[in-house]
């Protein structure tokens, strides 16, 4: 086949012939065709991607930035990544979802369709975010999970790994037809400001493998002058900067900082006599254990809510870049009790068990997952549930044992580290069971406290990578 | 003289025998009475029913030959992570088990390992976290931890020895009512 471009028309198509030779039988026919490559393109408006070093990809600059679409599922391209900015310097340094512009040249007074898909998958190419083998939600669980739409279904609308714009149903859009947004020929299509685009990013970030659908029709929609093409990438999720010159979007100052302190509430729990209310200065080692919890995940030292390179540690994953860092604990022997841990806190769910009740959302909001300053705001509530943990558990054993003895004064050195007493109950909670434990006194005597690393040395880990920051 | 000091001293050593060295005959007797009586290895305030789930397995932690009783219960769950306090009963050599104060933290399945660990030069239980392998081991009846590898940091994979096979255990599962059944025969 042999081509020649004639001329660019007023809507900026190229315009020209196409001459096919074909030979059957040794008969050779040619035959001339009229041809339009239409131009066509993704944006991602003033895109404040900052560029990552692990993989090599450079600053956006806030400049706008041309998402490169593939014709087949699955692009591997890392130019074929819409990014979730970590820092929108324009917006207090909060993450940014991409402010995306479609557009085609299209033939003056036609009209052109558009549609945008957007699935979480997981590392293993399967639908609705990671339940790989050792996750332990129940059939339920997973059912309600999948079963959740943007329209509103239990548990909660900002679930749904399933986006789609327009909505299938109950669009918020005006003059959607049959699932598609009408757009007329020369305009673009600003995704960014499409209303159910806004109410999807309101209810809660999201990414993952994205699709996006045209198809032009004559004004009227009565005949199809270009068919249905679909043209795929990815939304994924840039890494805050551990730190920067001015603070802005860094992540220790966020955490420590920006977030409050963050101030754990004392007037929210209850002392009893024998126990001195904690004198800790805030959760100051809050940043220490985003630090600890997400080390060397997608081969950068520290920070990742997402996985840079895509792969757990330093092996690229081309196609899996800036996924979701979730990280598996358990084994098929041993599970986890619940999701795995995702992002900078690694946030997990917990079912009820003994005095404790379970955890609110067995299912994580997906801002948790694709919005790293909401995932850092989660840290909050849950440290504070482990000092409430810790005072009722100091609470049952004052009410048991007559030598019981109150134990605010007490601290434990991890590697160069000193952590006083609360301290450390809460960073161990964090990684399950106290490493604090009683024995009771015998005739008479006051009873002893004694602090045990637990399996997972997880103060001391803490403390090294955390605090000392040592890599 | 001399046999008054031997006497005195003699009750004064039963005392403290009585006290702190309670010898168990039966450690899942012992373990289901502690439960009825709300009491949980995590030492936290436990809510047992009968269908609380109870799970046990003898190993040789010791190295004395005899196995120990490691039991636990889905009370005794800490955190979301998949470990479990548990209570140990290790034999004496006058016979019976002694109570190990505080428990053990493992996963609900048991560690990777019980046994012999040479780095330690002493019976141990190994298990891995992320960049960890603990051993956890016995002494002066009191539980330890030692980390393996520099800065305490390893990987499993630097231990094939104490993760390649499969564990020689086999954990039992039981509920408050099946002991509450076998106890009342």
């Amino acid at each position: 086949m042999r081509s020649r471009a004639r001329r660019i028309n007023d809507s900026g198509a190229i315009v020209g012939t196409a001459t096919l030779t074909t030979t059957v039988g040794g008969t050779t026919t040619t035959s001339s065709h009229g041809v339009m490559l239409v131009p066509f393109k993704l944006v991602n408006l003033a895109d404040p991607y900052a560029g990552s070093s692990v993989i090599g990809t450079p600053n956006h600059s806030g400049q706008d930035t041309t998402i490169a679409l593939s014709s087949t599922t699955n692009p591997t391209d890392i130019n074929a990544v819409a990014w979730i900015a970590a820092s929108d310097p324009s917006n207090s340094g909060a993450p940014r979802m991409p402010k995306l512009q479609a557009s085609i040249a299209a033939p003056n007074g036609t009209m052109v369709w558009w549609k945008l898909s957007v699935i979480f998958h997981d590392r293993n190419g399967n639908p609705y975010r990671d339940f790989d083998t050792g996750a332990s939600l129940t059939g339920t669980q997973i059912t309600q999970l999948t079963n959740v739409n943007e329209s509103g279904s239990t548990p909660g609308t900002s679930y749904s790994d399933d986006i789609a714009i327009p909505m299938p149903s109950g669009s918020a859009d005006s003059g959607v037809v049959g699932g598609w947004v009408p757009v007329a020929a020369g305009t673009p299509w600003n995704i960014y400001d499409d209303q159910d685009w806004k109410n999807a990013v309101a209810r809660g970030f999201f990414g993952g493998d994205a699709t996006l659908s045209v198809k032009i029709t004559s004004s009227d929609g009565s005949t199809i002058i270009l068919p249905e093409q679909d043209f795929y990438f990815r939304i994924a999720g840039e890494n805050p900067p551990a730190s920067s010159a001015d603070g802005s979007g860094a992540c220790q100052t966020y955490i420590t900082t920006t977030y409050g302190g963050p101030t754990p509430n004392w007037t929210g729990l209850s002392f009893t006599t024998g126990t001195t209310p904690p004198t800790v200065p805030g959760y100051w080692f809050a940043y220490a254990i985003a630090k600890e919890e997400t080390d060397g995940n997608g081969g950068r030292t520290w920070y990742n809510q997402f996985l840079d390179n895509g792969g757990a540690y330093n092996t690229r994953v081309p196609g899996n870049e800036g996924h979701p860092n979730w990280q598996n604990d358990g084994t098929t022997a041993n599970p986890v009790n619940g999701t795995g841990g995702y992002g900078l806190f690694q946030l997990t769910y917990e079912g009820a068990h003994g005095t404790h009740a379970a955890e609110a959302n067995f299912i994580m909001p997906r801002d948790w997952i694709w919005n790293w300053q909401s995932n850092v705001q989660q840290f909050l509530p849950i440290a504070q549930s482990k000092l409430q943990a810790t005072q009722t558990h100091l609470n049952y054993l004052h009410g048991k044992y007559p030598s019981f003895v109150d134990p605010s004064s007490l601290t434990t050195t991890a590697d160069v580290t000193t952590f006083n007493y609360w301290e450390s109950s809460v960073i161990t909670h964090y990684n399950g069971g106290s490493g604090w434990h009683f024995t009771p006194g015998s005739g008479g005597a006051s009873g002893t406290w004694n602090y045990t690393p637990n399996p997972q040395n997880y103060l001391y880990q803490v403390a090294r990578k955390g605090v000392e920051s040592h890599p | 003289m001399k046999t008054m000091l031997i006497i005195i001293g003699l009750w004064l050593g039963l005392n403290f025998f009585t006290a702190s060295a309670q010898v168990v005959k039966d450690p899942l007797l012992d373990y289901y009475q502690s439960a009825k009586a709300g009491e949980s290895p995590s030492d936290d305030e436990a809510h047992y029913s009968p269908q609380t789930p109870i799970y046990y397995f003898e190993a040789d932690f010791t190295g004395d030959g005899r196995k120990s009783f490691f039991i636990t219960d889905d009370e005794s769950r800490e955190g979301p992570h998949g470990d479990y306090r548990w209570s140990v009963y290790y034999p004496l050599a006058s016979g019976g088990y002694q109570k190990l104060a505080g428990g053990i933290s493992m996963r609900k399945n048991g560690p990777a390992y019980i046994g012999y660990v040479a780095e330690i030069k002493r019976y141990g239980i190994v298990d891995s976290g992320k960049h960890v392998v603990s051993v956890q081991y016995l002494s002066d009846g009191k539980i330890n931890v030692t980390f393996l590898g520099k800065n305490q940091e390893a990987e499993k994979e630097d231990y094939p020895q104490y993760f390649a096979s499969p564990a020689k255990w086999q954990v039992q599962k039981t509920t408050l009512a099946g002991l509450s059944q076998k106890y009342a025969q």
